[in-house]
């Protein structure tokens, strides 16, 4: 057992170090250290405009959705790998080839995953926290509280994650249909009874309601969960081999009429027979606008002067430009490369691509809009939904190329992702706080962001294509 | 003869690890010309260099006459290659993926030579199945018609046969040689010696990125040269 763990602790360790480099990967604990400790300091500063409760709130949250993506990662950890290295196989994965049970395998797999990120990202939040608290003399007692419920809500992330896909993998509609009726019912409850759900998001409770029963109830939650999924674990899940009778490069069919592009059908024809592609649109879609959401409505209230809509709208165009990630995800450029094709053209297709599948943002930006009652901001908001949806794309070609998924895991790609978008984004914060009627300035970006793809083909064609 | 391939001092470095270390390297049209190495001694970097898939970290070559750093595009357009990993995209039919690659390569009227690769390799009956359903070998089939499929005058061929059975890959063996002698080119990558001595005109072995030998098969059967013994001989030493 103890050599699984380990073999499986170094695999995780030289997997991240792989994607990030030894060196920023070994930076990254004590980055968190350093961000938590000078995080604190910030809200001291800030302590009179932002509460306490929604600060808890926002990192109990973002602790909670870590933990669902780190549950989800280990799942389809495989399919990411092959994705990006091309064939790779994980420890997880080598019950077929060893005398070791799947089920076995998983438990060991799901304490590695405890204790590695308990290591790397919990270990140094508390230690920031720590220090913080020992500079300022925080009661230890309140220490204890926020480090308990910030574990616990990793925790629950990560069962949640692997209870979800367990039922995927026996049931997938279920677990769709159960998706969208969590989804519906939240909607519901908060805009028709007005109740503040976030408000009862478990780990917060247990922190506002800290005791020994709530605690060991919780712990055992998570962990008959987790029995669950591992009891019903299914590693390689039969699928039955289905034969497709149409060929979608033959035969002309009305997909013809509206995309030439073979590459741009290709992608739509990879979403339509991997259904599971469908449901990680949804849930990369969904997900972040939902968080998007919840952490804006908090941010607001620190900030009243900004207009929500118009926020909004700017944090949906960038985080809509991730499409381009999810699109470039479906294959590696090494299985074109042996044909007569360019980086660009691929990079241009998935363009079209993403711009077609973009055609639902506005959509979901007016029904926000009908239900705010701010129809007359519809004009301004969709134009800046859109310029930074295509800044946000911009930037992601022109530092990653086909390669978004993995170039901006780059601490260096990264810093500078967030030095070309961040103080656009500010500028546009600003305007839209103090100078609205000169927010439709945003559509300057467009042109820019033309002359910059246009630079950004040229540069990912001339440079040597990376094998990851 | 007239050179299809001309390399300079060819080397490929990635860090510290040299994959490939001054290689000149020239095949002669209508040779079947087999890079013979061990895992891990550079044929595959060569074939991606010689392509334009990777760029040469020195040195130069030309390919059908294009400067493999100037034109790698218009070489792709010219040449087969059928590469190392059978890797056809996973949600295209088999057929579907032979009209994918006709479309790049531009290629009309392509339903009869599709129907021949069908028919040729036997596997027919797996057209209309998604390529991540398909088993190795029937990757490898598909990856061998892709290649074809222009009927090109040059084909870069790694390690074409081993996952094929043994009546296919007679069959392929024997198209090769048809192939080459209609006066087209074959380069030819491989560890399997056998496979290298029953079809290549000229062989040349690699080692950790050197070219240790060079030489036709002809004569090696007229000096009574065993191709193994020389290979074993050579890369042990």
């Amino acid at each position: 057992m103890m050599h699984l763990l380990k073999a499986m602790m170094k695999e995780e360790w030289r997997m991240h170090s792989t994607m990030f480099g030894n060196l920023m990967f070994s930076l990254f604990p004590l980055l968190i250290f350093i961000f938590t400790f000078l995080g604190n300091f910030l809200y001291h500063l800030l302590s009179n405009i932002i509460s306490f409760k929604n600060s808890l709130l926002t990192v109990l949250l973002f602790f909670f959705f870590f933990g669902l993506s780190v549950g989800s990662f280990g799942l389809l950890g495989r399919e990411v790998m092959n994705r990006r290295f091309g064939q790779a196989s994980l420890v997880a994965y080598s019950s077929r080839a060893l005398p070791i049970s799947e089920k076995k395998i998983f438990t060991v797999f799901f304490i590695k995953d405890v204790i590695y990120y308990f290591l790397f990202w919990i270990l140094p939040f508390s230690l920031g926290i720590s220090l913080y608290s020992f500079v300022n003399s925080i009661h230890l007692f309140l220490l204890f509280k926020i480090i308990t419920s910030v574990s616990i809500s990793f925790l629950l992330g990560l069962t949640l994650s692997f209870l979800l896909s367990t039922i995927y993998v026996h049931h997938e509609k279920l677990a769709m249909y159960s998706f969208f009726f969590l989804v519906i019912t939240i909607i519901f409850l908060n805009n028709f009874f007005n109740i503040d759900l976030l408000i009862y998001f478990l780990p917060f409770t247990i922190f506002n309601n800290f005791n020994f029963l709530n605690i060991t109830t919780m712990i055992i939650f998570i962990i008959i969960s987790t029995i669950i999924s591992i009891s019903f674990l299914k590693v390689d899940y039969h699928q039955d081999i289905k034969i497709q009778n149409k060929n979608y490069f033959k035969e002309k069919n009305i997909i013809d009429n509206v995309i030439k592009n073979i590459f741009v059908k290709k992608d739509f024809i990879d979403m339509k027979r991997s259904r599971v592609s469908y449901g990680k649109l949804i849930f990369a879609f969904i997900f972040p606008l939902i968080f998007i959401w919840i952490i804006l409505k908090i941010f607001i209230t620190f900030f009243p002067f900004l207009n929500f809509i118009f926020l909004f709208s700017i944090f949906f165009g960038m985080m809509s430009s991730t499409i381009y990630n999810f699109l470039t995800e479906f294959e590696l450029f090494s299985n074109y490369s042996f044909l007569p094709i360019k980086v660009s053209t691929i990079i241009l297709s998935k363009i079209k691509s993403y711009f077609i599948i973009n055609l639902i943002s506005p959509l979901i930006l007016l029904l926000i809009i009908i239900k705010l009652e701010q129809i007359s901001s519809f004009i301004i908001s969709l134009l800046l939904l859109i310029s930074f949806s295509i800044y946000g794309l911009t930037t992601t070609i022109f530092l990653t190329g086909l390669h978004p998924n993995i170039l901006l895991y780059n601490t260096k790609v990264f810093l500078l992702y967030i030095i070309y978008n961040l103080p656009v984004m500010l500028l546009f914060l600003f305007i839209s706080a103090f100078f609205p009627n000169y927010l439709c300035l945003c559509i300057l970006m467009i042109p820019f962001s033309i002359i910059f793809i246009r630079i950004s083909l040229k540069k990912w064609d001339n440079k040597q294509e990376i094998g990851f | 003869m007239k050179k299809i391939i001309e390399t300079k001092k060819l080397s490929k470095h990635y860090g510290n690890v040299v994959a490939i270390n001054n290689i000149n390297l020239d095949v002669s049209f209508g040779e079947l010309f087999g890079l013979l190495g061990p895992n891990g001694s550079g044929k595959t970097t060569i074939i991606k260099i010689l392509t334009g898939q990777v760029k040469p970290t020195t040195g130069t070559g030309k390919i059908l006459g294009m400067n493999i750093l100037e034109n790698p595009i218009e070489i792709r357009k010219n040449v087969g290659i059928i590469p190392e990993q059978e890797t056809p995209p996973s949600f295209l039919t088999a057929e579907e993926y032979l009209y994918f690659v006709a479309k790049i390569r531009k290629i009309d009227n392509v339903d009869k030579k599709i129907d021949f690769w069908f028919d040729f390799l036997n596997f027919k009956d797996r057209k209309k199945f998604l390529c991540k359903d398909l088993s190795r070998g029937t990757r490898q089939k598909l990856m061998v018609a892709q290649a074809f499929l222009h009927e090109p005058k040059l084909a870069f061929i790694d390690e074409p046969l081993i996952n094929l059975d043994p009546i296919i890959q007679r069959k392929v063996k024997d198209y090769f040689i048809k192939y080459v002698k209609e006066g087209n080119t074959i380069f030819f990558s491989s560890h399997v010696l056998e496979i290298a001595q029953e079809i290549c005109t000229r062989v040349s072995i690699i080692e950790k990125g050197n070219l240790i030998y060079d030489g036709k098969i002809n004569d090696m059967k007229k000096n009574k040269i065993n191709l193994e013994k020389l290979f074993l001989k050579r890369v042990q030493q």
